[in-house]
């Protein structure tokens, strides 16, 4: 039996945005639920694929893990440790273990920093490092990625998309982080270049042993890069599994729609195509019950009523659904 | 479907004059589109299939942009050829553009009958009372519940998939011949970008439209296209019908792309990448274009950039493989 080793470990996590109205403010400022109760798990040198549309939440969880927002109920542990309650030298070394890598290469990377102090940036927090020794290691970092090491001396323009997605990747592993945020990592890059750096990402987990939280709206990068695949649909998590269990056997109708619209691979396969209709409400004022209740073709009055919970359905698929 | 091309591009050259040099953005391209055919323009960014479709519609980014060579031939016309008020009476009439981001193309601050009627306008003499009737044709062709409300409304009034119908309306107004349509590289969410390609799917078993997509998304290929031409730095590399292109692919790049994908129904451990980068296209190589990412190329490859070889009904490809191997039929 796998045991797992949570490195990361989301319960509930919440996260309310006020929206400012205009100069006649009557009653509560409505809230966006942009996170609502999302639990997950993150296992120590796996990756863990969130899905979903836009403004389905998965960068906003992202931020809260990065902290770059702050919780409003339910705990992120990273190793056993609420995030919350660290500070000093705790704070510090989560943030060296937690690092990021965002999808546009180009506004991600400082256009004034040359290459190497980009990547050396990192290093300078830590005081074990002399400038020679930082060069070095902003070299090694580099080579790791596939790129020269005099690639430090040039300016982030100098490069490609793919190119400096490289450099965004060596970054992050300055630190030599157990984790890393991945948010759309390969969606601005060309068809070519995007397999180039998806195969560098799972060499640098073989390598190295990190864990990848990887956000996209991509099935097929998704489920090739993951380990499991958490689906989103307006704030809440909908389904949870391995991704080849998620694939074979989707349960939720949502994950269900999603992967009937997902472009074919074969001229013919065209005709397995399927959409739903509709689109996403406003998370300003969210259907009653199950969120995807009014674009299901599934949907019961129960579910008008009552929120599904996730529920275990075994061998670790989880789904939030009332048909299930 | 009539063996006619209802538009043929021949030999098309549209170069950039920049103050960084002179970029051959397409390089002598040819293909043809036949009636109520839908042919795919798939490429990476910078291989110039934006940069063709603008040519066509003689658009291109001023003052840079200029067709240096070739010929756009419709109907018997080379529209290379025609002045800027003769170009005029063909865009929006004769051939549309559709983008698939419709927040781009739709004015914030006009109605969408406003938007839906322009081109009818200028295309076509209605009276307001024929002008009323056919922008409620045209939107109930789109599938917009209650035109006659809607027409009032304004873009932000509507959702992301009401506003794509419009779009589609405006383009389809004065029942063009050829919709361009050019998806942007940035990605729509799954389900909106179904909606959208059905809405093309409509469109033109309504109105038997010939439709050109241009696209870097094989997915969009399989799910769209009758046909597909394979473009890289500036040229057409491999061109054949869809099923062809997807089982017997004969350019190493378009095999190298195929084989790229990350797929949802096969399991890869690693995806066979193409390493490098495309040629700058201010100073293109003299040989094959790809040869300096090409696994299998040689010296050939190198010096000479090789002839189009048609391996069998509609299946050409510039490969000089193809042309020493025993697929050679030409």
């Amino acid at each position: 039996m796998h045991v797992p080793d949570v490195l990361l470990d989301v319960r509930d996590a919440t996260r309310y945005f006020a929206v400012r109205r205009g100069l006649w403010r009557f009653g509560a400022a409505p809230t966006v639920k942009a996170v609502d109760g999302v639990s997950f798990s993150v296992e120590s040198g796996k990756t863990f694929g969130l899905v979903g549309e836009s403004g389905c939440g998965k960068t906003t969880t992202a931020k809260l893990i990065l902290l770059l927002e702050a919780i409003d109920a339910g705990t992120i542990r990273f190793r056993d440790i609420d995030i919350a309650s660290l500070d000093g030298t705790a704070l510090r070394r989560y943030r060296k273990s937690v690092q990021a890598v965002l999808q546009d290469p180009y506004s991600s990377l400082s256009p004034r920093m040359r290459v190497g102090e980009i990547i050396g940036e990192p290093l300078r927090a830590a005081s074990d490092f002399t400038p020679v020794s930082r060069r070095e290691r902003v070299g090694e970092l580099l080579t790791g990625v596939g790129l020269r090491s005099d690639a430090a001396d040039l300016f982030p323009h100098e490069f490609s998309g793919g190119q400096r997605q490289r450099i965004a990747i060596a970054r992050a592993l300055a630190t030599e982080p157990e984790l890393i945020v991945l948010d759309e990592p390969v969606s601005a890059l060309d068809v070519s270049i995007r397999a180039q750096v998806i195969n560098l990402l799972s060499d640098i987990q073989e390598r190295t042993g990190v864990a990848f939280l990887l956000i996209a709206h991509d099935l097929a990068v998704v489920k090739h890069m993951s380990h499991s695949i958490g689906v989103m649909y307006l704030g809440r998590l909908v389904e949870t599994a391995a991704a080849d269990e998620l694939h074979r056997r989707p349960l939720h109708p949502y994950t269900q729609a999603l992967l009937g619209a997902a472009l074919p691979a074969h001229p013919d396969d065209r005709h397995q195509t399927a959409e739903i209709a509709g689109e996403v409400p406003s998370p300003l004022n969210p259907p009653s019950g199950c969120r995807f209740r009014t674009r299901c073709p599934m949907a019961m009055a129960r579910c008008a009523e009552t929120v599904p919970i996730l529920a275990d359905k075994g061998a670790g698929h989880h789904v939030a659904c009332h048909l299930v | 479907m009539t063996a006619d091309p209802l538009i043929e591009v021949r030999d098309l050259k549209t170069y950039l004059f920049t103050r960084r040099g002179v970029v051959r953005a397409v390089d002598g391209v040819s293909f043809s589109i036949r009636e109520g055919e839908t042919l795919g323009l798939v490429g990476e960014s910078g291989s110039g299939k934006t940069m063709t479709a603008l040519s066509i519609e003689r658009v291109l980014p001023q003052p840079a942009g200029r067709i240096v060579g070739g010929q756009v031939l419709m109907g018997g016309v080379d529209l290379v050829g025609l002045s800027e008020a003769e170009m005029e009476s063909i865009r929006g009439r004769r051939i549309a553009m559709i983008l698939q981001d419709p927040m781009s193309s739709l004015n914030p601050v006009m109605t969408i009958g406003t938007q839906v009627a322009e081109p009818l306008r200028t295309h076509q003499r209605l009276d307001s009372r024929g002008l009323h009737d056919r922008i409620k044709e045209m939107l109930a062709l789109v599938r917009i519940p209650a035109p006659e409300t809607r027409v009032r409304e304004y873009p932000h009034q509507m959702s992301g998939g009401m506003r794509q119908r419009v779009v589609g309306a405006i383009a389809l107004s004065c029942q063009p011949r050829l919709l361009i349509a050019d998806e942007p590289t940035t990605s729509l969410d799954v389900t909106i970008q179904a909606q959208y390609l059905r809405l093309l799917e409509d469109i033109q078993a309504a109105q038997g439209v010939s439709i050109l997509i241009i696209t870097h998304d094989f997915g969009i290929i399989a799910r769209t296209c009758d046909r597909v031409a394979v473009m890289y730095a500036g040229r057409i590399v491999e061109t054949a019908d869809v099923r062809t292109l997807f089982d017997r692919p004969l350019h190493p790049y378009t095999q190298a792309l195929l084989e790229s994908r990350p797929r949802l129904d096969v399991r890869r451990r690693r995806l066979a990448a193409i390493e490098g980068q495309p040629p700058d296209l201010r100073s293109p190589p003299a040989g094959c274009r790809f040869a300096a990412r090409c696994p299998k190329a040689t010296t050939v490859c190198h010096d000479r950039y090789p002839p189009e070889v048609t391996v069998d009904n509609g299946h050409a490809v510039s490969c000089w493989l193809v042309v020493g191997g025993e697929h050679a039929r030409a």
